[in-house]
């Protein structure tokens, strides 16, 4: 009996030891990335089987048995807190590469707009006063300063958009990373018993993954039965499949950019990426490609229309009017004349007179500047609607992450409490050995 | 709700974040005092301010060709005003010495004051404006608007009308006018004349020693006839000069008014209400103030500080 006693306790004192080092693990994951909170799982040890059965009471308990350690998580939670992520990320990243697109268009005095009103008003100055050079030279200076900012937002536009792709890229890499360390995590999986440790530590391993992928690019990954996960995009094309990842890279054609899985064999298109980070940039570089388009339109506009205007004139010397502007593309636009005397404000077969200018004048009224504007809205628009449903996908994702971490999360009081309790019970399973002891010797003191 | 103890740190860290950012914007917008960082603060407000600031900078430019045309307008009444001095003083020097009582001496120095005169009238037709054009060259500013030839004879050459000034919306006005309105046809009994052919017929009078007094007489009475007409054509051109510049007057009110909605409206589309902000940026630093001290004392409770 005492014997018995001796293992009740040792199965107790083995049981208390063990759930202290799942709290004290606990404790020190409570930050880490894809860490589930971990419970000791326990059963009462079965009665009987005993060694000695002359020792043996058949009505008394047999100790504690430890069944195995359990990870304390929540699928649902999980997948909303990841949706939620994927949600915020692509907003984040909209946010990220919008405003430096909405910074390559200036505004205020630096403006296209205004480069382009102030053009038109020095051309009004020349109307004015049509034999005067002063006038002139303004106006020459006005063209070339248009021409200028035209130039340097084609500049800023390449910069962002070569930030874009390579943040594209980036991106994709790290999907196609994240998918093969996914892969070998389900080759883990699939050997790890249940229950165990070291099935909890793959676990919180691959959900970490998981949660980055989720936050980087739309996907939905269903458990298999045999503990492997697989990972599909949203239009059902595999990015890991049981112990095999797809490779992710981004392909530029003609229809912008295209995520396509992989490249080097059948190479499918994902279909409808519509969140997560890279969805944001897909977005941005589609955005800021249709801003190229519009700058270029537009200083192919103001160049062929204001040169037609200009050849249309005569110069102070009588000759025939020279284009205005050079180059037909935001980046190449460039002021053609230097001479004031080419200033053709003159009706042929001039010299005199401001007919031509008058003409050049009317095109103040075709809308450049209100079109540079509109360019400036609509961007802008985009970028001001990505902070606000940025500002509520991010709250979103703090309630779901709230949500997700109320099952897995580690409180830290909590733990102590359990520190506390198992630290206790730990005291009384070696007081049952000492009870157990004392019974011994009274027993061998008998004579 | 269990709550897990990163998570609520991780709230605390983003609400300082978040009023920390709201701070540093008001704190922004106060010290620049524009409401609107970028056009993404209020994309349709941005773009109506662009619209607003264009439209001044276009008003801003229409008052300096207004500035243009009056000094243009100006410049003209004064050398008409000069022209209409010149011919008065013609007329005066005609009457001294239209009388019996004049002898030949005094018709030789009446005529070399004659002569003086048209050439002082060929300067004042001649006028050109601070950007070097001829004013009264209609619309061939790069030459002279008269000149006198071999015989004597001045004539205008110029041509056309001379070019409008650009104001706004399309809208233009005449600065000046082509010297063959001002100075010339005038209606003389002999034929339409110019005011220096009068000058010059009259002076021919006074020194033609062929003409009996008779003649003489008669020849300069129509020449004083023809300056008198000359005179008023000039005082017409001076009224409507006058006109133009009170036109030109009410053009720049009316600009200044518009001006003065424009960037009332600009303002208040961009400009930082001081005190709203202030307030604002007071009670966002009061939160934070609170939200840190909050966090101080309840991140600091910790149930581990109870084991021993």
């Amino acid at each position: 009996m005492s014997a018995d006693l001796l293992g009740i306790g040792t199965s107790g004192l083995r049981a208390a030891r063990a759930a202290l080092d799942v709290a004290g693990g606990n404790v020190s994951n409570a930050s880490t990335p894809g860490y589930a909170r971990r419970a000791l799982v326990q059963t009462s040890g079965q009665a009987g089987a005993a060694m000695t059965p002359l020792s043996r009471s058949l009505s008394a308990g047999g100790g504690v048995d430890i069944a195995g350690v359990r990870r304390i998580s929540d699928p649902f939670r999980n997948d909303e807190a990841r949706t939620a992520s994927g949600e915020a990320g692509r907003f984040a990243s909209l946010q990220l590469w919008l405003k430096p697109l909405e910074a390559a268009f200036p505004v205020g005095d630096a403006s296209i707009g205004a480069g382009i009103g102030a053009l038109f008003d020095a051309g009004s100055a020349v109307a004015a006063d049509p034999g005067a050079l002063a006038p002139r030279t303004a106006f020459l200076a006005a063209a070339d300063s248009l021409a200028g900012r035209f130039r340097v937002a084609a500049l800023k536009l390449a910069e962002q958009r070569d930030g874009v792709t390579a943040a594209i890229g980036t991106l994709a890499a790290r999907i196609t990373a994240l998918a093969r360390s996914i892969a070998s995590t389900n080759a883990q999986a699939r050997q790890a018993a249940s229950e165990t440790a070291e099935a909890a530590t793959i676990a919180d391993h691959r959900d970490a993954l998981l949660d980055e992928l989720h936050g980087l690019v739309a996907v939905r990954s269903t458990p298999a039965i045999d503990g492997s996960i697989d990972v599909r995009f949203p239009g059902g094309t595999a990015l890991v499949a049981g112990e095999s990842a797809a490779t992710v890279v981004a392909r530029y054609g003609s229809g912008g950019v295209q995520i396509v899985t992989d490249p080097y064999g059948s190479g499918t298109a994902t279909q409808s990426i519509d969140s997560g980070e890279l969805a944001g940039l897909v977005v941005v570089a589609r955005r800021s490609a249709e801003a190229s388009a519009s700058l270029d339109q537009l200083a192919s506009a103001i160049s062929t229309a204001l040169n037609a205007a200009h050849q249309a004139g005569s110069d102070l010397d009588g000759n025939p009017g020279n284009p205005l502007l050079t180059g037909s593309f935001a980046a190449t636009l460039g002021a053609a004349l230097s001479d004031p005397r080419q200033v053709a404000a003159a009706l042929p077969p001039g010299p005199n007179g401001n007919g031509a200018m008058l003409a050049l004048l009317a095109l103040r009224d075709a809308g450049f500047a209100e079109r540079y504007d509109a360019e400036v809205t609509s961007i802008a628009s985009a970028l001001a609607s990505a902070r606000d449903d940025g500002a509520a996908a991010s709250s979103a994702q703090s309630r779901a992450i709230a949500a997700r971490d109320a099952i897995s999360g580690v409180n830290l009081d909590e733990e102590a409490a359990d520190i506390l309790r198992f630290q206790q019970a730990y005291q009384a399973a070696a007081r049952i050995l000492s009870t157990a002891r004392t019974l011994f010797d009274t027993l061998l003191e008998i004579r | 709700m269990r709550v897990a103890t990163t998570g609520s740190f991780d709230r605390v860290t983003q609400s300082l974040n978040a009023l920390q950012a709201e701070s540093d914007a008001l704190l922004a917008q106060i010290s620049t005092g524009k409401r609107l960082a970028s056009p993404a603060d209020a994309p349709t407000d941005a773009a109506r301010v662009s619209a607003i600031a264009r439209r001044l900078a276009e008003h801003a430019q229409t008052e300096r060709n207004i500035n243009t045309a009056a000094t243009r307008l100006t410049l003209g009444d004064g050398a008409l005003q000069t022209a209409g001095n010149l011919l008065d003083r013609a007329r005066e020097v005609a009457l001294a010495v239209a009388g019996d009582t004049a002898n030949a001496a005094d018709r030789t120095s009446a005529a070399a004051e004659l002569a003086q005169l048209s050439d002082q009238l060929l300067a004042a037709a001649n006028i050109r404006e601070p950007g070097g054009s001829w004013l009264f060259a209609g619309i061939s500013g790069n030459q002279a608007a008269y000149a006198r030839d071999a015989a004597g004879i001045v004539s205008w050459q110029g041509s056309g009308t001379p070019p409008v000034v650009p104001l706004i919306d399309g809208r233009n006005i005449v600065a000046a006018e082509p010297g063959t309105s001002v100075f010339e046809a005038v209606q003389s009994s002999r034929g339409p004349t110019t005011a220096f052919g009068a000058i010059d017929d009259l002076r021919a009078a006074l020194t033609d020693p062929s003409l009996g007094d008779a003649a003489r007489r008669s020849q300069i009475d129509r020449s004083l006839t023809d300056i008198e007409r000359a005179a008023e054509q000039i005082g017409n051109a001076r009224a409507r000069f006058g006109a133009r510049l009170a036109a030109l007057d009410t053009e720049r009110t009316a600009l200044a008014a518009t001006d003065l909605d424009l960037t009332v409206t600009r303002g208040r589309l961009e400009d930082t209400d001081i005190s709203a902000a202030a307030v604002s940026l007071s009670r966002a630093r009061l939160l934070l103030q609170a939200t840190r001290d909050a966090f101080a004392r309840i991140g600091s409770l910790s149930l581990f500080d109870s084991l021993r």
